[in-house]
């Protein structure tokens, strides 16, 4: 008994020293301009390299596109054919061999799919927000700004958010997701829990004492 | 060698089901229960050996223990991989539950295959049973990896691709876990030789 609580010890200290290392594969994917980036990684932080990538359609569970990914686990994908064959949203599934698999959905405005705005598009001006003929300065004001459309401004938007927001999706997919030691401690005291109830409940009943 | 939700088909789960169901309530029946902390401790043996990655090129392998508890459990090492596996799923969502029972089939069987193979080469002599056990813990990586391979094969990697590439990546660690378990097996041999006798009693 001491000598496997030992090795136990062993093993467990054996992950001190080494980060204990997972065995599961994630794929996290997010719209950069016209291309879907996906990042995979095993859940020890190694990419996965050379897997298949596919992409199915959300509404029907069709394939429509398919990538591998490369030596650093990154695989690009068109948010165009995106737009295209997959309007309702596209299910990335990655598959890294040996029977892993990890998913990640890519929602269709992400990419441009779905529903059209709201609002017809039409010739706006964000400039014009006095009438000219109220003030005359303004109105030389506004011929000096850049008339922009509905649809341009939203790609400018979605542009800079995309840079702002990739620090935080990286965060999100560098996330310590090994096991610590409070969840192999949690494991081990199932065990022992467990067998201690299988124990008690296969005790011999106590002989009666004089 | 856990195989994740989604991959297997319906027919491969049930068939898996039914195999861990049977061999668990084979083991049940096998277990001394005067040494059931014992069974548990190799459960934890095993629970926390697969957290132990070893980076091999592009593959992503990890160490099993299977072989050791195998030879020392027998039929026991059902339950106690079960419980093993099913905690990993639960705890670190390694595997998955659908797959529970065909993951423990694929890494319950080969153990109980090597426990039938080796058994009797433990009460031999110290030499014997290092050969014995490093046979066993080598060819428990080999075993695993078929079968694994072999619940892959109505996938749409196939049976001769998953075999491929698995046993490529985890030919080192058949070599690391032989080594592994016939150090262990040796040093029980040494300081607690009762610990082997479990074996030859089947646990019982």
């Amino acid at each position: 008994m001491r000598i496997l609580i030992f090795i136990v010890a062993l093993i467990v200290g054996t992950l001190c020293a080494f980060s204990a290392q997972a065995h599961k594969v994630r794929v996290f994917a997010y719209v950069e301009g016209e291309t879907i980036i996906a990042e995979t990684k095993f859940s020890s932080g190694r990419p996965c390299m050379d897997c298949l990538l596919l992409g199915l359609d959300a509404d029907s569970g069709t394939q429509v596109m398919s990538g591998r990914t490369n030596a650093t686990g990154f695989a690009l994908l068109p948010a165009g054919d995106a737009r295209a064959k997959a309007p309702g949203g596209l299910q990335l599934v990655l598959d890294g061999g040996e029977g892993h698999r990890g998913e990640w959905f890519v929602e269709a405005v992400e990419y441009g799919g779905g529903q059209p705005t709201a609002e017809p598009a039409q010739e706006t001006s964000e400039s014009q927000v006095e009438s000219p003929a109220q003030n005359p300065a303004a109105q030389d004001k506004a011929a000096k700004q850049v008339a922009l459309t509905e649809k341009e401004i939203r790609a400018i938007v979605s542009e800079v958010m995309d840079q702002k927001l990739a620090p935080f999706r990286k965060q999100l997919l560098n996330k310590d997701d090994k096991p610590d030691l409070r969840d192999i401690a949690g494991g081990l005291g199932w065990l022992v829990g467990i067998a201690g109830l299988l124990a008690y409940a296969r005790r011999r009943p106590e002989s009666s004492r004089d | 060698m856990h195989i994740s939700e989604g991959v297997l088909s319906g027919p491969i789960i049930g068939a898996g089901a039914l195999l861990t169901l049977a061999g668990t309530a084979i083991g049940l029946r096998s277990v001394n229960y005067d040494r059931i902390m014992t069974v548990a401790m190799l459960a934890a043996v095993f629970f926390v050996a697969t957290l132990v990655h070893v980076p091999i090129g592009p593959a992503n392998a990890h160490l099993v223990l299977g072989g050791l508890l195998g030879l020392l459990l027998g039929w026991a090492a059902f339950p106690a991989i079960l419980v093993g596996l099913l905690l990993q799923a639960v705890m670190f969502q390694y595997g998955g539950l659908a797959v529970l029972g065909v993951n423990c089939a694929n890494m319950a069987i080969p153990a109980v295959i090597c426990h039938y193979l080796f058994r009797s080469a433990l009460q031999s002599t110290p030499s014997r049973r290092s050969l014995a056990a490093f046979a066993a813990g080598s060819l428990y990586i080999l075993l695993t990896g078929v079968l694994t391979a072999a619940s892959l094969a109505f996938t749409d990697e196939g049976f001769t691709t998953a075999a491929k590439l698995i046993l490529m990546a985890h030919a080192p660690i058949m070599i690391i876990e032989g080594l592994l378990c016939s150090a262990v097996v040796s040093f029980l041999g040494k300081v607690q030789p009762e610990l082997l006798q479990l074996s030859a009693e089947g646990t019982a």
